[in-house]
Protein backbone atom coordinates (compact mmCIF):
# COMPACT_ATOMS: atom_id res chain seq x y z
CA UNK A 1 0.00 0.00 0.00
CA UNK A 2 1.40 3.30 -1.04
CA UNK A 3 0.54 6.88 0.23
CA UNK A 4 -2.03 8.80 -1.56
CA UNK A 5 -0.33 10.91 -3.63
CA UNK A 6 -3.14 13.37 -4.55
CA UNK A 7 -3.35 14.32 -1.06
CA UNK A 8 0.05 14.78 -0.93
CA UNK A 9 -0.55 16.99 -3.78
CA UNK A 10 -2.96 19.03 -1.71
CA UNK A 11 -0.96 18.89 1.69
CA UNK A 12 1.78 20.86 0.30
CA UNK A 13 -0.67 23.58 -1.18
CA UNK A 14 -2.52 21.93 -3.60
CA UNK A 15 0.31 22.11 -6.32
CA UNK A 16 3.84 20.37 -6.78
CA UNK A 17 5.83 21.33 -9.68
CA UNK A 18 7.98 19.00 -11.55
CA UNK A 19 8.75 15.64 -11.69
CA UNK A 20 11.79 16.04 -10.01
CA UNK A 21 10.29 18.07 -7.22
CA UNK A 22 7.89 15.34 -6.66
CA UNK A 23 9.87 12.18 -6.85
CA UNK A 24 12.40 14.32 -4.64
CA UNK A 25 9.78 15.31 -2.07
CA UNK A 26 8.25 11.77 -2.01
CA UNK A 27 11.96 10.47 -1.01
CA UNK A 28 12.66 12.50 1.51
CA UNK A 29 9.33 11.80 3.51
CA UNK A 30 10.11 8.11 2.95
CA UNK A 31 13.26 8.51 4.86
CA UNK A 32 11.83 10.99 7.63
CA UNK A 33 9.60 8.18 8.07
CA UNK A 34 6.34 8.02 5.91
CA UNK A 35 6.03 4.90 4.74
CA UNK A 36 5.14 5.70 1.26
CA UNK A 37 5.50 2.18 0.28
CA UNK A 38 7.61 2.92 -2.79
CA UNK A 39 11.29 1.38 -3.66
CA UNK A 40 13.36 3.63 -5.21
CA UNK A 41 16.69 3.58 -7.69
CA UNK A 42 19.71 5.91 -8.23
CA UNK A 43 19.09 8.11 -12.14
CA UNK A 44 20.32 10.82 -13.39
CA UNK A 45 18.48 13.40 -11.07
CA UNK A 46 19.23 11.07 -8.03
CA UNK A 47 16.91 8.49 -6.39
CA UNK A 48 13.56 7.97 -8.31
CA UNK A 49 11.11 5.12 -8.10
CA UNK A 50 9.41 3.83 -11.43
CA UNK A 51 6.39 2.88 -9.20
CA UNK A 52 5.95 6.12 -8.00
CA UNK A 53 5.54 7.45 -12.11
CA UNK A 54 3.27 5.13 -12.75
CA UNK A 55 0.53 5.82 -9.93
CA UNK A 56 1.36 9.17 -10.62
CA UNK A 57 0.24 8.49 -14.52
CA UNK A 58 -2.73 6.68 -12.98
CA UNK A 59 -4.13 9.18 -10.91
CA UNK A 60 -3.32 11.72 -13.37
CA UNK A 61 -5.67 8.86 -16.68
CA UNK A 62 -8.26 8.77 -13.74
CA UNK A 63 -8.53 12.18 -12.96
CA UNK A 64 -8.05 12.14 -9.42
CA UNK A 65 -5.08 14.94 -9.68
CA UNK A 66 -4.34 17.24 -12.52
CA UNK A 67 -1.00 17.64 -15.18
CA UNK A 68 -0.84 21.07 -15.97
CA UNK A 69 1.91 21.39 -18.64
CA UNK A 70 3.81 24.61 -18.08
CA UNK A 71 7.12 26.09 -20.42
CA UNK A 72 10.09 28.34 -18.70
CA UNK A 73 11.41 31.31 -19.93
CA UNK A 74 13.49 29.87 -22.66
CA UNK A 75 10.97 27.52 -23.62
CA UNK A 76 12.11 24.44 -21.69
CA UNK A 77 8.54 22.54 -20.59
CA UNK A 78 7.93 21.11 -17.52
CA UNK A 79 4.76 19.31 -15.71
CA UNK A 80 2.95 21.01 -12.39
CA UNK A 81 0.56 18.87 -10.79
CA UNK A 82 -2.52 20.20 -9.52
CA UNK A 83 -4.86 18.77 -6.45
CA UNK A 84 -7.64 20.57 -5.16
CA UNK A 85 -7.20 21.55 -1.83
CA UNK A 86 -11.19 21.48 -0.97
CA UNK A 87 -11.56 17.71 -0.65
CA UNK A 88 -10.10 16.71 2.59
CA UNK A 89 -9.50 12.68 2.23
CA UNK A 90 -6.58 10.45 3.66
CA UNK A 91 -4.72 13.69 4.50
CA UNK A 92 -3.99 12.51 7.92
CA UNK A 93 -0.32 11.20 7.73
CA UNK A 94 0.66 14.40 6.05
CA UNK A 95 -1.09 16.79 8.79
CA UNK A 96 0.86 15.93 12.10
CA UNK A 97 2.99 19.48 12.57
CA UNK A 98 6.04 17.56 11.52
CA UNK A 99 5.29 16.19 8.16
CA UNK A 100 3.58 19.57 7.34
CA UNK A 101 7.23 21.51 8.30
CA UNK A 102 8.95 19.11 6.19
CA UNK A 103 6.64 19.74 3.23
CA UNK A 104 6.57 23.61 3.63
CA UNK A 105 10.61 23.28 4.27
CA UNK A 106 10.74 21.08 0.69
CA UNK A 107 8.59 23.61 -0.95
CA UNK A 108 10.41 26.12 -0.14
CA UNK A 109 13.79 24.81 -1.70
CA UNK A 110 14.40 25.08 -5.67
CA UNK A 111 14.12 21.44 -7.31
CA UNK A 112 17.60 21.60 -7.84
CA UNK A 113 18.35 21.97 -4.07
CA UNK A 114 15.66 19.24 -3.19
CA UNK A 115 17.83 16.61 -6.03
CA UNK A 116 20.95 17.56 -4.18
CA UNK A 117 19.80 16.93 -0.77
CA UNK A 118 18.08 13.71 -1.67
CA UNK A 119 21.29 12.70 -3.49
CA UNK A 120 22.97 13.60 -0.17
CA UNK A 121 21.27 11.10 1.57
CA UNK A 122 20.78 8.33 -1.00
CA UNK A 123 25.45 8.68 -0.89
CA UNK A 124 25.85 8.71 2.65
CA UNK A 125 22.71 6.22 3.93
CA UNK A 126 21.93 3.62 0.75
CA UNK A 127 25.63 3.54 -0.88
CA UNK A 128 27.15 4.08 2.03
CA UNK A 129 30.07 6.62 0.39
CA UNK A 130 32.77 7.30 2.77
CA UNK A 131 33.96 10.82 1.44
CA UNK A 132 30.18 11.70 -0.14
CA UNK A 133 31.18 15.22 -0.50
CA UNK A 134 33.52 14.67 -3.25
CA UNK A 135 31.11 11.91 -4.82
CA UNK A 136 27.85 14.69 -5.08
CA UNK A 137 30.74 17.20 -6.54
CA UNK A 138 31.58 14.93 -9.13
CA UNK A 139 28.13 13.41 -10.13
CA UNK A 140 26.17 17.00 -9.56
CA UNK A 141 29.15 19.82 -10.75
CA UNK A 142 27.70 23.09 -11.33
CA UNK A 143 24.51 22.13 -9.27
CA UNK A 144 26.78 21.56 -6.23
CA UNK A 145 27.72 25.10 -6.78
CA UNK A 146 26.25 29.07 -5.19
CA UNK A 147 25.42 27.88 -2.23
CA UNK A 148 23.01 25.46 -2.95
CA UNK A 149 24.78 22.28 -1.31
CA UNK A 150 24.83 24.57 1.87
CA UNK A 151 21.41 25.04 1.54
CA UNK A 152 20.80 20.96 1.21
CA UNK A 153 22.56 20.07 4.14
CA UNK A 154 20.54 22.64 5.85
CA UNK A 155 17.26 21.11 4.34
CA UNK A 156 18.71 17.36 5.74
CA UNK A 157 19.37 18.81 8.78
CA UNK A 158 16.09 20.41 9.24
CA UNK A 159 14.63 17.24 8.51
CA UNK A 160 17.16 15.87 11.23
CA UNK A 161 18.60 13.23 8.31
CA UNK A 162 21.49 14.78 7.54
CA UNK A 163 24.51 13.02 7.22
CA UNK A 164 27.56 13.29 10.16
CA UNK B 1 37.38 0.17 -19.26
CA UNK B 2 39.10 3.40 -19.47
CA UNK B 3 40.34 3.30 -16.33
CA UNK B 4 41.71 0.29 -16.33
CA UNK B 5 45.84 0.14 -16.52
CA UNK B 6 45.87 -3.02 -18.09
CA UNK B 7 43.15 -2.12 -21.14
CA UNK B 8 44.55 -0.88 -24.68
CA UNK B 9 42.37 1.99 -23.82
CA UNK B 10 43.88 4.01 -21.66
CA UNK B 11 47.29 4.00 -23.53
CA UNK B 12 46.27 4.95 -26.52
CA UNK B 13 44.85 7.42 -25.04
CA UNK B 14 48.09 8.30 -23.44
CA UNK B 15 49.45 7.84 -26.48
CA UNK B 16 47.49 10.67 -27.93
CA UNK B 17 48.58 12.76 -25.34
CA UNK B 18 45.35 12.57 -23.76
CA UNK B 19 44.80 11.50 -19.95
CA UNK B 20 42.41 8.38 -19.98
CA UNK B 21 41.25 9.15 -16.25
CA UNK B 22 39.61 12.75 -17.68
CA UNK B 23 38.44 10.95 -20.23
CA UNK B 24 37.01 8.38 -17.82
CA UNK B 25 35.66 11.45 -15.78
CA UNK B 26 33.76 12.86 -19.01
CA UNK B 27 32.07 10.34 -19.58
CA UNK B 28 30.77 9.38 -15.76
CA UNK B 29 29.74 12.93 -15.34
CA UNK B 30 25.84 13.17 -14.85
CA UNK B 31 26.15 17.05 -15.03
CA UNK B 32 28.01 18.74 -18.13
CA UNK B 33 31.24 20.46 -16.75
CA UNK B 34 32.61 22.04 -19.82
CA UNK B 35 32.02 22.39 -23.76
CA UNK B 36 33.87 18.74 -24.13
CA UNK B 37 31.20 17.18 -21.96
CA UNK B 38 28.80 17.71 -25.43
CA UNK B 39 30.42 16.21 -27.46
CA UNK B 40 29.82 13.07 -25.38
CA UNK B 41 26.46 13.48 -24.03
CA UNK B 42 24.25 16.66 -25.35
CA UNK B 43 21.38 16.78 -27.78
CA UNK B 44 23.60 16.67 -30.31
CA UNK B 45 26.75 14.49 -29.02
CA UNK B 46 28.76 12.98 -31.44
CA UNK B 47 27.22 9.24 -30.57
CA UNK B 48 23.51 10.72 -31.65
CA UNK B 49 24.97 11.87 -34.62
CA UNK B 50 26.69 8.86 -35.52
CA UNK B 51 23.82 5.83 -34.83
CA UNK B 52 21.56 7.89 -36.62
CA UNK B 53 22.77 7.83 -39.72
CA UNK B 54 24.39 4.40 -39.55
CA UNK B 55 21.70 2.52 -37.72
CA UNK B 56 19.34 3.87 -40.44
CA UNK B 57 21.26 2.87 -43.34
CA UNK B 58 22.21 -1.27 -41.55
CA UNK B 59 19.04 -1.91 -40.65
CA UNK B 60 16.97 -0.52 -43.73
CA UNK B 61 14.44 1.46 -42.00
CA UNK B 62 13.48 3.60 -44.79
CA UNK B 63 12.43 7.09 -42.43
CA UNK B 64 14.76 9.41 -40.57
CA UNK B 65 17.22 11.22 -43.29
CA UNK B 66 19.20 14.05 -42.02
CA UNK B 67 20.98 16.65 -42.76
CA UNK B 68 24.25 16.12 -41.07
CA UNK B 69 26.28 18.59 -43.04
CA UNK B 70 23.78 21.72 -42.44
CA UNK B 71 23.22 20.55 -39.04
CA UNK B 72 27.53 20.32 -38.26
CA UNK B 73 27.70 24.45 -40.21
CA UNK B 74 24.83 25.41 -37.84
CA UNK B 75 26.12 24.23 -34.32
CA UNK B 76 26.70 26.90 -32.17
CA UNK B 77 28.19 27.09 -28.08
CA UNK B 78 25.90 28.53 -25.70
CA UNK B 79 25.13 29.26 -21.97
CA UNK B 80 22.53 26.40 -20.97
CA UNK B 81 20.30 26.16 -18.12
CA UNK B 82 21.06 22.47 -16.95
CA UNK B 83 18.76 23.07 -13.75
CA UNK B 84 15.52 20.72 -13.62
CA UNK B 85 13.06 22.17 -15.50
CA UNK B 86 10.12 23.70 -13.36
CA UNK B 87 11.85 26.75 -11.23
CA UNK B 88 11.51 28.70 -13.98
CA UNK B 89 15.08 29.99 -14.15
CA UNK B 90 15.18 31.10 -10.12
CA UNK B 91 17.80 28.55 -9.21
CA UNK B 92 20.00 28.25 -12.52
CA UNK B 93 22.40 26.48 -13.52
CA UNK B 94 24.26 27.47 -16.89
CA UNK B 95 27.18 25.25 -18.83
CA UNK B 96 28.30 25.72 -22.15
CA UNK B 97 26.79 23.43 -24.32
CA UNK B 98 25.99 22.68 -27.83
CA UNK B 99 22.63 24.44 -29.39
CA UNK B 100 21.67 25.21 -33.40
CA UNK B 101 21.30 28.63 -35.16
CA UNK B 102 17.67 29.38 -35.89
CA UNK B 103 18.44 29.08 -39.81
CA UNK B 104 19.09 25.11 -38.73
CA UNK B 105 15.36 24.54 -37.04
CA UNK B 106 14.23 22.55 -39.45
CA UNK B 107 17.11 20.27 -39.98
CA UNK B 108 16.94 20.03 -35.83
CA UNK B 109 13.34 18.85 -36.23
CA UNK B 110 14.32 16.27 -38.41
CA UNK B 111 17.09 15.20 -36.55
CA UNK B 112 14.94 14.51 -33.48
CA UNK B 113 12.31 13.02 -35.31
CA UNK B 114 14.69 10.65 -37.19
CA UNK B 115 16.03 9.51 -33.69
CA UNK B 116 12.35 9.17 -32.26
CA UNK B 117 11.24 7.28 -35.10
CA UNK B 118 14.50 4.65 -34.94
CA UNK B 119 13.32 4.41 -31.31
CA UNK B 120 9.94 3.45 -32.50
CA UNK B 121 10.82 1.60 -35.32
CA UNK B 122 13.87 -0.21 -34.11
CA UNK B 123 15.14 0.20 -30.70
CA UNK B 124 11.58 -0.43 -28.97
CA UNK B 125 10.06 -2.75 -31.95
CA UNK B 126 8.68 -5.72 -30.05
CA UNK B 127 10.40 -8.66 -31.42
CA UNK B 128 13.63 -6.21 -30.47
CA UNK B 129 12.67 -5.74 -26.91
CA UNK B 130 10.86 -9.79 -26.86
CA UNK B 131 14.36 -11.00 -27.54
CA UNK B 132 15.71 -9.03 -24.74
CA UNK B 133 13.51 -10.17 -22.62
CA UNK B 134 14.80 -13.40 -23.14
CA UNK B 135 18.52 -12.77 -22.68
CA UNK B 136 17.75 -11.06 -19.48
CA UNK B 137 15.48 -13.85 -18.25
CA UNK B 138 18.27 -15.89 -18.86
CA UNK B 139 21.09 -14.22 -17.03
CA UNK B 140 18.81 -13.58 -13.97
CA UNK B 141 18.04 -17.36 -14.36
CA UNK B 142 21.96 -17.67 -14.26
CA UNK B 143 21.87 -15.13 -11.00
CA UNK B 144 20.05 -17.05 -9.36
CA UNK B 145 21.63 -20.16 -9.67
CA UNK B 146 24.46 -19.00 -8.47
CA UNK B 147 23.12 -16.93 -5.58
CA UNK B 148 21.57 -20.39 -4.36
CA UNK B 149 25.29 -22.01 -4.97
CA UNK B 150 23.42 -24.55 -7.17
CA UNK B 151 24.87 -25.87 -10.16
CA UNK B 152 22.99 -25.32 -13.21
CA UNK B 153 22.60 -28.04 -15.70
CA UNK B 154 24.58 -26.97 -18.85
CA UNK B 155 27.15 -24.50 -17.27
CA UNK B 156 30.21 -25.31 -15.31
CA UNK B 157 30.90 -23.73 -12.03
CA UNK B 158 33.88 -21.65 -13.65
CA UNK B 159 32.37 -20.62 -16.94
CA UNK B 160 32.60 -16.59 -17.24
CA UNK B 161 29.21 -16.19 -16.57
CA UNK B 162 28.89 -17.81 -13.72
CA UNK B 163 32.09 -15.99 -12.39
CA UNK B 164 30.28 -12.47 -13.38
CA UNK B 165 27.71 -13.72 -11.32
CA UNK B 166 29.15 -14.88 -8.18
CA UNK B 167 29.57 -12.76 -5.62
CA UNK B 168 31.75 -9.82 -6.15
CA UNK B 169 32.12 -11.27 -9.27
CA UNK B 170 31.13 -7.96 -11.51
CA UNK B 171 34.98 -7.14 -12.39
CA UNK B 172 36.07 -5.75 -15.46
CA UNK B 173 38.15 -8.67 -16.18
CA UNK B 174 35.17 -10.92 -15.64
CA UNK B 175 32.93 -8.53 -18.20
CA UNK B 176 35.78 -8.96 -20.51
CA UNK B 177 35.45 -12.37 -20.59
CA UNK B 178 32.09 -11.87 -21.44
CA UNK B 179 31.97 -11.64 -25.18
CA UNK B 180 29.77 -12.86 -28.47
CA UNK B 181 31.37 -16.63 -28.43
CA UNK B 182 30.93 -16.93 -24.52
CA UNK B 183 27.58 -16.05 -24.42
CA UNK B 184 26.22 -18.25 -27.22
CA UNK B 185 28.46 -20.71 -26.40
CA UNK B 186 26.53 -20.95 -23.29
CA UNK B 187 22.87 -20.87 -24.98
CA UNK B 188 24.32 -23.60 -27.23
CA UNK B 189 24.88 -25.78 -24.06
CA UNK B 190 21.76 -24.69 -22.53
CA UNK B 191 19.66 -25.82 -25.03
CA UNK B 192 21.24 -28.77 -25.33
CA UNK B 193 21.99 -30.10 -21.36
CA UNK B 194 19.92 -27.09 -19.73
CA UNK B 195 16.50 -27.81 -17.97
CA UNK B 196 13.14 -26.10 -17.63
CA UNK B 197 13.25 -22.26 -18.53
CA UNK B 198 16.72 -22.14 -18.91
CA UNK B 199 16.51 -24.95 -21.73
CA UNK B 200 12.96 -22.82 -23.04
CA UNK B 201 14.71 -19.71 -23.36
CA UNK B 202 18.02 -21.00 -24.86
CA UNK B 203 16.45 -23.06 -27.59
CA UNK B 204 14.46 -19.86 -28.69
CA UNK B 205 17.43 -17.52 -29.24
CA UNK B 206 18.67 -20.33 -31.03
CA UNK B 207 15.69 -20.78 -33.34
CA UNK B 208 14.81 -17.18 -33.43
CA UNK B 209 11.29 -18.16 -31.95
CA UNK B 210 10.09 -14.89 -30.49
CA UNK B 211 7.86 -15.06 -27.15
CA UNK B 212 4.13 -14.11 -27.83
CA UNK B 213 3.92 -10.42 -27.19
CA UNK B 214 0.55 -8.30 -25.96
CA UNK B 215 1.09 -5.25 -26.59
CA UNK B 216 -1.06 -2.84 -23.84
CA UNK B 217 -1.30 0.83 -26.35
CA UNK B 218 -2.05 -1.66 -29.37
CA UNK B 219 -4.47 -3.38 -27.29
CA UNK B 220 -6.69 -0.18 -26.65
CA UNK B 221 -4.90 2.61 -28.76
CA UNK B 222 -5.54 6.35 -27.38
CA UNK B 223 -7.27 4.65 -24.68
CA UNK B 224 -5.72 5.18 -21.34
CA UNK B 225 -8.07 4.23 -19.04
CA UNK B 226 -8.79 0.96 -20.60
CA UNK B 227 -4.86 0.32 -20.80
CA UNK B 228 -4.41 0.73 -17.48
CA UNK B 229 -7.32 -1.53 -16.53
CA UNK B 230 -5.40 -4.05 -18.81
CA UNK B 231 -2.47 -3.61 -17.53
CA UNK B 232 -3.90 -4.45 -13.80
CA UNK B 233 -5.20 -7.45 -14.50
CA UNK B 234 -2.51 -8.68 -16.20
CA UNK B 235 -0.63 -8.00 -12.93
CA UNK B 236 -2.88 -9.89 -10.89
CA UNK B 237 -3.84 -12.87 -13.21
CA UNK B 238 0.37 -13.43 -14.06
CA UNK B 239 1.87 -12.30 -10.54
CA UNK B 240 2.77 -15.92 -9.99
CA UNK B 241 4.90 -16.67 -13.65
CA UNK B 242 6.02 -12.71 -13.43
CA UNK B 243 9.83 -13.01 -14.67
CA UNK B 244 9.79 -16.55 -15.04
CA UNK B 245 7.26 -17.48 -18.31
CA UNK B 246 5.52 -13.94 -18.34
CA UNK B 247 7.59 -10.84 -18.89
CA UNK B 248 6.72 -7.25 -18.36
CA UNK B 249 8.87 -4.22 -20.40
CA UNK B 250 7.84 -0.86 -19.88
CA UNK B 251 9.52 1.56 -21.79
CA UNK B 252 8.93 6.11 -22.47
CA UNK B 253 9.99 7.91 -25.26
CA UNK B 254 9.56 11.41 -25.57
CA UNK B 255 10.72 13.69 -28.99
CA UNK B 256 14.79 12.94 -26.71
CA UNK B 257 14.87 9.90 -26.72
CA UNK B 258 14.10 7.13 -24.18
CA UNK B 259 13.12 8.56 -20.58
CA UNK B 260 15.24 6.41 -17.67
CA UNK B 261 14.08 8.83 -14.75
CA UNK B 262 12.11 11.98 -14.21
CA UNK B 263 12.83 13.52 -17.47
CA UNK B 264 14.78 13.75 -19.83
CA UNK B 265 18.06 14.99 -19.03
CA UNK B 266 18.75 18.61 -19.17
CA UNK B 267 21.59 18.63 -21.37
CA UNK B 268 19.62 16.59 -23.57
CA UNK B 269 17.05 19.17 -24.60
CA UNK B 270 17.92 20.85 -28.31
CA UNK B 271 18.42 24.64 -27.85
CA UNK B 272 17.62 26.80 -30.43
CA UNK B 273 19.67 30.47 -30.59
CA UNK B 274 17.32 33.21 -31.78
CA UNK B 275 19.42 36.21 -33.87
CA UNK B 276 19.39 37.98 -30.83
CA UNK B 277 21.21 35.26 -28.98
CA UNK B 278 18.27 34.16 -26.98
CA UNK B 279 17.85 30.58 -26.75
CA UNK B 280 14.81 29.04 -27.36
CA UNK B 281 13.72 25.08 -26.60
CA UNK B 282 13.19 23.54 -29.90
CA UNK B 283 9.30 22.68 -29.53
CA UNK B 284 8.47 26.28 -27.98
CA UNK B 285 7.99 27.80 -31.40
CA UNK B 286 4.58 28.20 -32.32
CA UNK B 287 4.87 27.03 -36.28
CA UNK B 288 7.19 24.15 -34.80
CA UNK B 289 6.28 20.68 -37.21
CA UNK B 290 6.80 18.60 -34.27
CA UNK B 291 5.40 17.51 -31.20
CA UNK B 292 5.94 19.32 -27.60
CA UNK B 293 8.90 17.25 -26.17
CA UNK B 294 7.43 16.89 -22.93
CA UNK B 295 4.94 14.21 -24.77
CA UNK B 296 5.08 10.73 -23.38
CA UNK B 297 5.06 7.83 -24.93
CA UNK B 298 4.42 4.84 -23.32
CA UNK B 299 5.67 1.51 -24.40
CA UNK B 300 3.93 -1.65 -22.36
CA UNK B 301 4.18 -5.13 -23.51
CA UNK B 302 3.82 -8.66 -21.65
CA UNK B 303 5.83 -11.63 -23.66
CA UNK B 304 5.00 -14.86 -23.06
CA UNK B 305 6.47 -18.29 -22.89
CA UNK B 306 3.35 -19.92 -23.42
CA UNK B 307 0.94 -20.16 -25.83
CA UNK B 308 -1.51 -20.74 -23.70
CA UNK B 309 -0.67 -17.88 -20.59
CA UNK B 310 -0.76 -15.42 -24.23
CA UNK B 311 -4.58 -16.78 -24.57
CA UNK B 312 -6.01 -15.92 -21.47
CA UNK B 313 -4.70 -12.78 -21.58
CA UNK B 314 -5.87 -12.19 -25.22
CA UNK B 315 -9.35 -12.93 -23.57
CA UNK B 316 -8.40 -10.33 -20.94
CA UNK B 317 -8.25 -7.93 -23.88
CA UNK B 318 -11.35 -9.25 -25.43
CA UNK B 319 -13.38 -9.10 -22.01
CA UNK B 320 -12.23 -5.64 -21.39
CA UNK B 321 -13.70 -4.57 -24.97
CA UNK B 322 -16.64 -6.08 -23.86
CA UNK B 323 -16.71 -8.73 -26.32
Amino acid sequence: MSIDVPSLVRAAGGEIVGKVRLQKMVYLLDQIGVPTGFSFSYHHYGPYSDELAEVVEDDVIFRRMKAERRRRSDGVPYIVYRADTASTARESVFAQPRMNAALQAMQHSSATVLELAATIHWLAFVEKVGNWKAELVRRKGIKTKEGREEKALALLKDLQIAPA
Amino acid sequence: MIKDTSSPIGSILSRAGVEPNEVAELVEAETPEDMYHAVVSSSFDADRLDYVERDRYMTGVGAGAIDCEWLMDNVRVAEIDVSPAGDNGSDAAYRHSFCLLYKAREAAEDFLLARYRLYTNVYLHKTTRGFEQLIAALFRLIAESVDRDEPLDGLEGDHPLMKFFSKNGETIENYKALDDVVVWGAIHRFAVAGRGATQEIAQRLLARRRPHCLDVQISFPQEPELQRRLKRRLGEEFKEQLNDRVFRDVAKLSLYGEIGGDDSRAQKRLMIQLPDGKLKEITDFSDRSIAQSSNERQFERYYFLNESDYTRAQAMVAAIRGQ
